[in-house]
């Protein structure tokens, strides 16, 4: 199981890096943490001409900062680097949820956020992430940058609206507002598998107590991260509670018509979309300080 | 006063200190001057006629020196005639003119480096003609003399089964689906062939578990003699059975080395180790259970239809689960009317072989499930129904329909401690999880040579070891062994026998694997729980001659009659005397160096060879599991896992336990993650460990072990074997405790293992 | 930027020793230290990073070697199993525990565990069993049950002066 021939390219400006992938047209592959792009490599089912390394790149390394109403992160920011940050854990708390459930500690030594986004495995945990937090993605090209907002940037199984010679540089998270709370939930086979189904909620609870916005975002479900603004709008301007969440997680799973695979029915997939919604949903409720 | 480390201590591992610091001498170490890399064109269809194989784009790649069709090699099949009834289904090294499994070995590249094999391997392009393949077998033939696809039918009769289930007060009844599974060694399969041309001499270095096998296998197709092939015996990354077979990769790669004159290395990677390298289990057990006013079992009937793959494989080894599912179906349980029949289906799939537990993981599963079906329906203790109808103490020594003779054993007293050790609220609910727990008690065949295996498996398989045992005259001991170590320790329990018999300091004794060359013949190598104790035994009697020939002539040293002297920790003691004379170093030094010593007719080597063959011999065990069921997941959680287990004497305790430890975690795997799936179109689906889920550190659970040693009479030293043990109890134990936590579910479970989506859909009631 | 090629130069420092190699772009930084440094105690289970018996430090960070190509290790420090005796015949803390609670069988996991439970204790202390499990969960030994393991590196925690 080794992988085909291939050059190998180690730009050191993000000028480099993006001429690199657009003087090599479709053969190019952006190498990022490498923790799904080895194993396709090795598996032989990639097999591009050139690999450009995107670790000596500063441009993408970016420390973790304060941006606007955002937190941004770096397209090369390791996920351990995430999940161990306090600014990740105070500004993002959805995020810091769901990165210790992204694999093994020493896959996310090496996986970046970056990375993850940009192969948009429906069945991982950071595009879901990344939609239900409103995150804003910057990419940048030969033409120069442009922001993306998550929910337009996940378009089929791994498929993105990135164009070949486009790298995603950083995202913006923005922070959680007062009264809000979130949670991941999520159902694998063992820990640290993709899960059979993974949900994302967000709540944001108004100074009256009604729910002011909400977010239920599902990952296995679809080709994309999956979701329905009805499922949204039947939570707004209702009081949090269990028969209001389980409802809402029941239309969800009523409203998607999951995947079904060797793993999981479809069937079976919209029982856990309905159990883990309202899960996440009423833990969600719970760190937005409402006790429902 | 015991010598210190040996039989009984928990001896820390002589191998330890190598394999800690990364000098273990795995097969992908071996590097020979000159080795080229072997890749496999392997069939990417489940059945075709081979129409055309070109080479030449391939061969046309920098670093290729050869590209091999079977054509190229010498015709060689392997097949089978472990018995009667088996049809022959040979096997080439490579597909000659037909494929029958997706995997199967189509050319061989070689190369330069195993990256530039790989390179021409997905260059060279096979044009098939397809055939059906269908799981039942049903449609085409895959070979032309067996229409029906049945490979091995059988069936028997002991006592008067119809008769009792027409008289039976309940018969209950079960069918159970055993997926396959992979023994998926972390090591996966590999050797390297060096043949030179000029001596005609073949060395393999491989990782296998019968090195011995090995070579009279290699002999047997290649024109070579055995004492012309040399296999060198390494150190094994895992096997669990997969590696008892002679593999057709490692022939090809003999052939290969033979016909290029070149030295060949093929290491399997994990993706041809799922898809191609043998799989397990995959059985149909349909099972009922007769039962009399009293809650006695008066019968058992079985219908039990296996998977064989593609081929019988050269073992035969179709035969090690569903046949052997069928003879051990009555386990620990006092039946005398017994029926069964057996079919065994050719399907486009690989071939199966063993994996530990062979047939008596569904034997014991679809029994138990079935006995908690009939306790459920009688309304009475699991327990209780179970101590029923186990074979009780008074009735020992005792025969069981199918012949296997128990001459001690603790069935009931394995039961009553698990009870004890489990406690009454084992089942007891937690929140919104469903609770069960479930109890498998059970037998393990163990260290069966010939007419044990006779015994065993209802036909001959010779099956003994040779050990040597040597003293030099330092006074070390050097054991010598035809069975490597797969991970069992036995550098160090070997070690530890001969240091007991010997009565010399563990520290002074070490074990070596050479080659086929220099170690003593192992008929079939270390499988089936036998090393321990065929292994053990050879060692135990050799060093008793080495013992009596040192005793010999220290007595003529001390002029002393042998019957007074005895060995205490390496010194020669003399009866009633208080301090030593001699140690055994210098006695052996005389031995050597001291002309006088020596006796025409009785010649002192301080060296012995002996051979071992001993009777069959039965471990017992019990094993429980407590479960935690998600009803909205159907995730299961272990939650206990409690075992008594009986092995006998047991030469070193912490082996034993890491024994059954291991096996344990590998039953979770069993009963809870692992399946080797195929498409409709038999092409499989589990080729990555992202698909085929082995249990971590998350899944497993620390085991509640304990022991009970009941030496048997039958072996040296009372030892028996139980290197399967763990797994053959827990899958069942897991499956009754799953079963017990769904409720009136649990008579809808009817396949192994129990994913998630299926525990769902059961409490659904779909 | 570096020449477009298919084989790069590295500088790698291997367990303190600083090493200067020619390498093919492909070739996975396991078959690198393996091969090209013959050091031979990391092994290869899967070579599609599920396993983790191919685990290496990367800068002290335990990483994946399968899944890593040469290159990538310029101008890094790598540390394998070869690379964790204090001295020749003396083995470490972490070896010693595993040896103490029979925390390896056929020792082809073992370097991979053992690397990344010294990742574990060099940043956290007094770790509880559930800590370690999940610490280890990404590493696969197919022998040993875990428990073994599990009880080794507790034993570690405290034996371990760091």
């Amino acid at each position: 199981m080794k992988p085909g021939r291939f050059r190998y390219l180690a730009p050191t400006s993000l000028a480099e890096a993006i001429a690199a992938m657009c003087s090599n047209g479709d053969e190019a592959k952006a190498l990022a943490g490498g923790q799904s792009l080895g194993p396709l490599l090795n598996l032989r089912l990639a097999s591009p001409e050139v690999l450009v390394d995107l670790e000596r790149v500063p441009e993408l390394s970016v420390p973790l900062k304060e941006e606007g109403g955002s937190l941004a992160i770096g397209a090369m920011t390791r996920q351990r680097m995430m999940e161990t940050s306090s600014l990740v854990r105070r500004w993002s708390p959805l995020l810091a949820q769901a990165l210790p459930f992204v694999a093994h500690r020493t896959i996310r030594n090496r996986g970046t956020l970056g990375g993850s986004l940009a192969h948009a495995d429906p069945a991982a945990e950071l595009p879901a992430v990344a939609v239900a937090a409103e995150a804003s993605i910057t990419a940048w090209g030969p033409g120069g940058s442009r922001c993306i907002p998550a929910e337009h940037f996940f378009q089929g199984f791994f498929s993105t609206a990135l164009e070949p010679t486009e790298l995603i540089s950083k995202v913006q998270f923005p922070k959680a507002r007062p009264g809000e709370g979130a949670s991941w939930m999520e159902f694998a086979p063992r820990r640290g598998d993709f899960a059979l189904v993974g949900v994302a909620a967000r709540i944001v609870v108004s100074g009256a107590g009604t729910i002011e916005a909400a977010r239920l975002v599902y990952s296995g479900v679809s080709d994309a991260p999956w979701y329905d603004e009805a499922v949204a709008s039947s939570l707004v301007g209702s009081l949090p509670g269990h028969d209001v969440f389980s409802a809402a997680a029941a239309l969800a799973a009523d409203s998607c018509q999951p995947t079904g695979d060797s793993t999981g029915s479809s069937a079976y997939r919209k029982s856990l979309m309905a159990h883990l919604g309202l899960q996440a949903l009423t833990a969600a409720a719970g760190e937005a300080g409402m006790h429902s | 006063m015991a010598t210190p480390g040996a039989i009984g201590a928990r001896s820390l591992r002589v191998e330890d200190p190598r394999l800690l610091t990364g000098r273990g001498l795995y097969v992908a170490d071996v590097e020979v001057p000159g080795m080229l890399e072997v890749a496999f064109v392997r069939s990417t269809v489940a059945h075709a006629h081979i129409e055309a194989i070109d080479r030449r784009a391939a061969a046309a790649i920098d670093g290729v020196e050869a590209i091999l069709v079977a054509g190229d090699l010498p015709q060689i099949w392997m097949d089978s005639r472990r018995h009667p009834k088996l049809r022959s289904t040979p096997q080439p090294p490579l597909a000659v003119a037909k494929v029958r499994f997706v995997g199967e070995a189509v050319s061989m590249v070689i190369a330069k480096d195993r990256y530039i094999a790989e390179d021409a391997a997905e260059l060279v392009s096979v044009l098939y003609r397809e055939l059906a393949a269908r799981p039942d077998g049903s449609v085409e033939p895959l070979f032309d003399h067996i229409p029906d696809n049945v490979v091995f039918e059988d069936a028997e009769r002991y006592g008067a089964p119809r008769e009792a289930f027409d008289a039976a007060a309940l018969v209950v009844r079960k069918s159970l689906h055993l997926a396959r599974q992979s023994a998926c060694p972390l090591e996966a399969r590999g050797c390297v062939a060096d043949f030179d041309p000029a001596g005609r001499r073949l060395t393999v270095h491989a990782s296998t578990q019968a090195p011995h096998r090995l070579r009279r296998d290699l002999a047997a197709v290649l024109g070579l003699s055995e004492n012309q092939i040399k296999v060198v015996m390494h150190d094994v990354g895992g096997a669990f059975g997969q590696k008892i077979p002679t593999h057709m990769e490692e022939i090809a790669v003999a052939a290969a080395s033979m016909l290029i004159g070149r030295p060949v290395r093929w290491i399997e990677d994990r993706q041809e180790n799922l898809v191609a390298a043998p799989h397990s289990r995959g059985q149909d057990v349909d099972l009922e259970l007769a039962l009399d006013e009293q809650h006695r079992f008066i019968g058992f009937r079985a219908h039990i239809l296996g998977d064989s793959g593609a081929y019988s494989f050269n073992s035969g080894s179709c035969l090690t689960e569903a046949y052997r599912t069928a003879r051990a179906l009555p386990g620990p349980y006092d039946v005398v009317n017994y029926e069964y029949d057996v079919r065994i289906l050719l399907t486009n799939r690989s071939p199966i072989a063993p994996y530990r537990g062979v047939g008596f993981v569904a034997a014991q599963a679809a029994r138990e499930l079935l006995i908690d079906d009939a306790a459920r329906q009688l309304g009475i203790d699991r327990f209780e129904i179970r101590r029923l109808n186990l074979i009780d103490k008074a009735k020992l020594p005792y025969t069981t329909c199918t012949g296997w003779g128990y001459t001690e054993g603790t069935f009931v007293e394995t039961l009553d401690q698990v009870e004890q050790l489990l406690g009454p609220d084992a089942g007891a609910g937690a929140g919104d999880r469903l609770v069960g727990f479930g109890v498998s008690p059970f037998v393990e065949p163990s260290g069966t040579g010939g007419q044990g295996g006779r015994q065993v498996h209802g036909f001959v398989s010779p099956s003994h070891d040779a050990a040597r045992v040597g003293v030099d005259p330092g006074g070390k001991v050097t054991v010598s062994i035809g069975t490597p170590s797969l991970g069992q320790g036995l550098e160090t329990t070997m070690a530890q026998v001969a240091a007991d018999v010997l009565d010399i300091d563990l520290d002074d004794v070490a074990v070596a694997w050479t080659d086929t060359s220099q170690a003593p013949m192992s008929l079939t190598g270390t499988r089936a729980s036998r090393a321990a104790v065929v292994t053990g035994g050879a060692v135990a009697r050799a060093a008793g001659d080495v013992r009596r020939q040192i005793l010999e002539v220290a007595a003529a040293m001390l002029e002393a009659d042998p019957l007074d002297l005895s060995i205490e920790l390496g010194q020669i003691r003399v009866a009633g005397e208080g301090v030593p004379r001699l140690s055994v170093s210098e006695v052996v030094r005389a031995g050597f160096f001291d002309d006088s010593l020596r006796d025409a007719e009785h010649e002192r080597t301080f060296e012995a060879t002996k051979l071992y063959d001993p009777p069959a011999t039965y471990s017992n065990a019990c094993v429980a599991a407590v479960v935690e069921v998600d009803p909205a997941t159907g995730g299961i959680e272990m939650r206990r896992v409690v075992a008594v287990e009986d092995c006998g004497t047991m030469i070193n305790p912490m082996i034993v336990e890491g024994q059954f430890i291991g096996a344990v975690a590998q039953a979770i795997g069993a009963a809870l993650f692992e399946q080797i799936r195929y498409s409709p179109e038999e092409q499989p689906t589990s080729s990555t460990l992202m698909d085929y889920l082995l249990p971590t550190s998350q899944e497993t659970v620390r085991l509640e072990l304990h022991h009970i040693e009941t030496p048997t009479d039958l072996t040296e030293r009372g030892i028996k074997g139980m290197g399967e043990s763990g797994m053959i109890g827990t899958v069942a134990a897991i499956a009754c405790a799953v079963a017990d936590a769904v409720g009136p579910a649990a008579s809808s479970l009817r396949a192994l293992p129990l994913l998630p989506q299926d525990v769902w859909a059961l409490l659904q009631g779909t | 930027m570096r020449a477009e090629v298919e084989s790069a130069d590295i500088e790698v420092d291997v367990n303190g020793r600083s090493l200067h190699r020619r390498v093919e772009a492909r070739m996975t930084a396991a078959d690198f230290i393996r091969d090209v440094l013959q050091l031979r105690g990391t092994h290869l289970g899967c070579e599609h990073g599920v396993c983790g018996a191919c685990t290496i430090l990367l800068d002290g960070i335990s990483v994946r070697s399968c899944i890593l190509y040469a290159p990538q290790l310029d101008g890094r420090s790598v540390t394998t199993v070869e690379g964790l005796q204090p001295s020749p015949g003396e083995l470490h803390p972490l070896q010693a525990a595993f040896m103490h609670h029979h925390g390896l069988q056929c020792g082809f996991c073992t370097a991979g565990l053992l690397l990344v439970a010294l990742e574990l204790l060099s940043e956290e202390r007094d770790v509880t069993e559930d800590v370690v499990r999940d610490g280890l969960s990404g590493n696969l030994c197919r022998c040993t049950g875990y428990q073994g393991i599990v009880d080794a590196v507790l034993e570690a925690d405290r034996t371990w002066e760091r």
